[in-house]
């Protein structure tokens, strides 16, 4: 067996006390794990003389608060640490060995620190990310509770985290060993009391220190060092230093959401519903903590018409996308810290930009060509993302703006919807039998909850195995049997018997059934319209440009108007006595 | 001698005779060849102005006069070696839908002799053309074969109504529909719209009510309130339902008097709602399910 390096063995017991793994339980709609975290409380009361006098005489509480306090209540471990002074106490130390030195290290480091936390309202204590867990600093303090201000505490404008009174640190690195060697060691006794005077707040740290009485506050002729085990101490600034080291292993559940939904197959023409419940929800800011339950339905409703189209036609298609979302606190459950933290932490879920979040990707196969639709996507929002009310978001997924050219039909497909659902998808012209459309709709969950849910908030469509998303195209400019051989026929006629023996076709039958019309048609040489002379002149030039414009080119056509520059410029009269064309 | 005198005579009148045969096979050949080209050009130059955008849109087919008349003058003049005298090409009553045109080309005077005569001739050819779609009954000479009768289809359309008069508790709907795009074709003909059934779409109804909502521009040709405000899904917001309901679909020519029809919808099919609602301010979506028996003239 490989011997693993000694330091890295070492590393991994020393790591032992502060991490746990998770443990995790899946209920229905939500996963619940646990975590132990060790959070370490640092306390520091001078005493001058006459304090130190007083204090051993008549032992009187102070009052704090620090970070997460409300967690002692349920803690299974909260205990003072011991903080070791002689060498032999920490070779006999087998867990939380801390000694003055550490302590003194670490006090320094949060005094210095630059992270704040709220405790409470607007006051905020300093805090650091130790080794063994989370070292903090506390809230001002007071004597008396009935004070109106906590003293020397760190207050920030309005929460405005760039605007905190922040006191200058009292202590620096240098200031370490004189302030081991002015260090007393009181019994203590520390712990949350909670007041039921309803003018003041009613959560305390409350810390009793009581003086040994063999002990004496040094005069200015004392020297020595603390750590030869006389009881001298040496004043420092003035004061003597009682610390206190609180350890409490906060067991945090944290619940995260769960995909608890399927993948969901649509119809076209129909709705879709994809529902989902967060059961709980941990949020934690750090300063407060709360479980939440969240609850979301999405609907998609579909278009596809019509389900018989000729070939070349256009088909109308599109989405409309409703979504619920709401969210409260987790009933049963304490809520910990401030509210309006809880509710801004869970705003910040909602995906800011919804309309490009969502993905939608479809196509309308035609035979063995898949062409590609590109929806444009809208969204709105209304109502509001707060502790018991509803959000909305509504969007739409509807067919580009297109341009048909005249005479070519060359369809142009812009960037805007602004026909909104009666813009309409141009099939193949040469194109008859079955069509249908494939699409996916991904990403319909409007929040990011950083977990698993709404990963599977997806829509298919798959028109090649469901009838509902199938077009019927009908051949209609050409045969049926795709030979592009046009399905019309050109035919000379007799106006005053077009249709001899037979019926007139499809496209001539109701215009020919009406009398002025037959009229008309017999009186088709009394109407000139357009006229020409061609000599051998102008047939050189018509022969001209006909090198250099093809006749199928309709450029030379005006879009409004339907006039020929040709016409226009080659001599062709219009005589105006046509009839409605 | 007059023997020789006749048989010179008979010389001549052999020479002018075959002068004649000339002339006239000279006439016909070039007028045939003339027809020909005029035949075939008028084919081309049809099936080169079809409208494709047009086609696209509405199903048919229909030409554009002046690229017709266009490619007809390119294609001709591309076609001729030579020409003699002017020729004249005139084209009357071009219609585009359903596309028909008709030509005359005229050659131009000619001048011919034969033996002394001198006289002139021209050479004008004609020729209407049409583009047409045959159908399945086209061939039958029986016109009442040509369409297939009484088909039927069905569809459903959302009547939404926002608001009444404020205090008056009678709601009125009255708009014309678009027919739906399967019958919105020129082979359909008389088109007779009936209810099936109705149903009021109540507030818990989201599937409805976004199926009303998605449908309410295509199948409505004018629309009392464009805009439903999706924000307003509770059941409060809605109808539950309506009193002394009446409903028609009717055509403007067969109305009753209290139905409306608008002169810009007159040809449109309409339909027709009333009923008590207690709440002016509530939305009403009434489904209609509709059968429309119709003919058609099918394509082959």
């Amino acid at each position: 067996m490989k011997k693993l390096p000694l330091i890295t063995l070492l590393s991994f017991f020393i790591l032992i006390p502060t991490i746990k793994a998770d443990n995790c339980i899946t209920h229905d709609n939500y996963k619940e794990c646990t975590k132990t975290t060790n959070h370490y409380y640092f306390f520091l009361k001078p005493y001058t003389a006459a304090d130190f006098t007083s204090q051993k005489a008549n032992p009187t509480p102070t009052y704090t608060l620090s970070s997460q306090y409300e967690a002692w209540q349920n803690t299974k471990e909260k205990k003072e640490i011991t903080l070791l002074e002689t060498q032999k106490e920490k070779e006999e130390c087998k867990e939380d060995c801390w000694d003055l030195n550490e302590f003194y290290t670490q006090y320094i480091a949060i005094e210095n620190s630059p992270n704040i936390e709220r405790i409470k309202d607007n006051n905020y204590a300093k805090y650091i990310d130790g080794q063994y867990g989370k070292y903090h600093g506390h809230l001002g303090w007071k004597i008396n509770i009935s004070d109106d201000a906590w003293e020397n505490t760190i207050t920030c404008n309005s929460g405005n985290l760039s605007e905190c009174n922040i006191p200058e640190p009292e202590f620096s690195e240098s200031d370490k060993t004189k302030l081991i060697n002015a260090t007393i060691k009181t019994n203590n006794k520390v712990e949350l009391i909670r007041t039921n005077d309803s003018d003041k707040p009613d959560d305390y740290i409350q810390v009793t220190r009581r003086i040994n009485e063999n002990d004496e506050f040094p005069d200015s002729n004392t020297s020595g060092n603390k750590n030869s085990s006389s009881k001298k101490l040496q004043a420092f600034n003035g004061n003597v230093y009682s610390p206190i080291l609180y350890k409490v292993a906060v067991e945090e559940k944290t619940n995260q959401c769960i995909e608890n939904t399927a993948k969901v197959s649509g119809k076209c023409n129909e709705t879709s519903k994809i529902q989902s419940t967060c059961g709980k929800k941990t949020i934690n800011t750090g300063n407060s903590y709360a479980n939440i339950e969240i609850n979301q339905e999405a609907y998609v409703t579909n278009i596809l018409t019509p389900k018989t189209i000729y070939q070349g036609g256009g088909i109308k298609f599109g989405f409309i996308y409703y979504n619920k979302v709401s969210w409260k606190f987790a009933e049963g459950e304490i809520i910990y810290g401030e509210k309006d933290d809880i509710s801004a932490t869970v705003q910040k879920m909602l995906i800011s930009d919804i309309a490009n979040n969502i993905s939608v990707n479809a196509s309308f196969i035609e035979g063995s060509k898949q062409n590609k639709i590109n929806l444009i996507k809208q969204c709105k929002q209304s109502g509001s993302f707060t502790e018991g009310e509803t959000l909305i978001t509504t969007c739409t997924f509807l067919l580009p703006d297109s341009e048909v050219k005249l005479g070519t039909g060359k369809v142009n497909y812009l960037t805007t919807s602004n026909n909104g659902i009666n813009n309409s998808y141009y099939t193949n012209l040469n194109y008859s039998g079955e069509g249908y459309i494939k699409a996916e709709l991904s990403n319909l969950n409007v929040l990011d909850t950083n977990d698993d849910w709404g990963n599977n908030w997806t829509l298919t469509y798959d028109g090649e195995n469901d009838d509902s998303c199938k077009v019927n195209v009908t051949s209609r400019l050409y045969k049926p049997d795709q030979s592009n051989e046009y399905a019309f026929i050109y035919r000379p006629i007799d106006l005053n018997n077009p249709f001899p023996n037979r019926n007139a076709g499809v496209n001539w039958y109701d215009w020919y059934n009406i009398s002025a019309n037959k009229e008309r048609l017999k009186t088709s040489y009394s109407k000139l319209e357009y006229q020409v002379e061609l000599d051998n002149q102008s047939v050189s030039k018509i022969k001209e440009y006909n090198n250099n414009n093809n006749y199928l080119n309709w450029t030379g056509i005006d879009e409004e108007t339907e006039k020929s520059d040709f016409v226009n410029n080659y001599n062709i009269k219009r005589t105006q006595e046509g009839g409605n064309p | 001698m007059k023997w020789s005198f006749a048989s010179v005579g008979m010389i001549v009148l052999g020479i002018i005779g075959v002068m004649v045969i000339v002339l006239f096979q000279q006439i016909t050949t070039s007028n045939e060849n003339d027809y020909y080209l005029l035949k075939e050009i008028t084919e081309a130059s049809m099936i080169e102005s079809i409208d494709i955008k047009y086609y696209r849109e509405t199903g048919d087919l229909r030409i554009v006069k002046e690229k017709f008349v266009e490619n007809f003058t390119r294609r001709y003049s591309e076609s001729t070696l030579f020409i003699g005298t002017k020729y004249t090409i005139s084209f009357f009553d071009i219609i585009e839908v359903p596309p028909k045109v008709t030509i005359i080309i005229n050659t131009g005077i000619e001048n011919y002799r034969i033996y002394n005569d001198v006289s002139d001739y021209n050479v004008v050819n004609n020729l209407t053309g049409i583009l047409e779609f045959t159908g399945k009954n086209t061939s039958s000479k029986d016109s009442s074969e040509v369409y297939t009768k009484d088909k039927t289809f069905e569809k459903t359309y959302y009547a939404i109504s926002y608001s009444g008069t404020r205090g008056d508790i009678t709601r009125t709907f009255n708009e014309p529909i678009k027919l739906p795009k399967e019958l919105d074709q020129s082979n359909i003909s008389n088109i007779e719209p009936e209810i099936l059934s109705t149903e009021v779409i109540k507030g818990n109804n989201i599937e409805e009510i976004l199926a009303a909502r998605l449908n309410e521009p295509i199948d409505w040709a004018k629309r009392e309130n464009s805009q439903i405000n999706l924000n307003k899904i509770n059941q409060d917001d809605y109808i539950e339902g309506i009193s002394g309901f009446e409903s028609a679909i009717y055509n403007c020519e067969n109305k009753q008097e209290k139905y409306q029809c608008d002169k810009n919808y007159k040809d449109n099919v309409w339909i027709y709602w009333e009923g008590s609602i207690q709440d002016s301010e509530q939305i009403a979506i009434i489904k209609f399910n509709i059968k429309f028996t119709y003919d058609e003239y099918e394509y082959k």
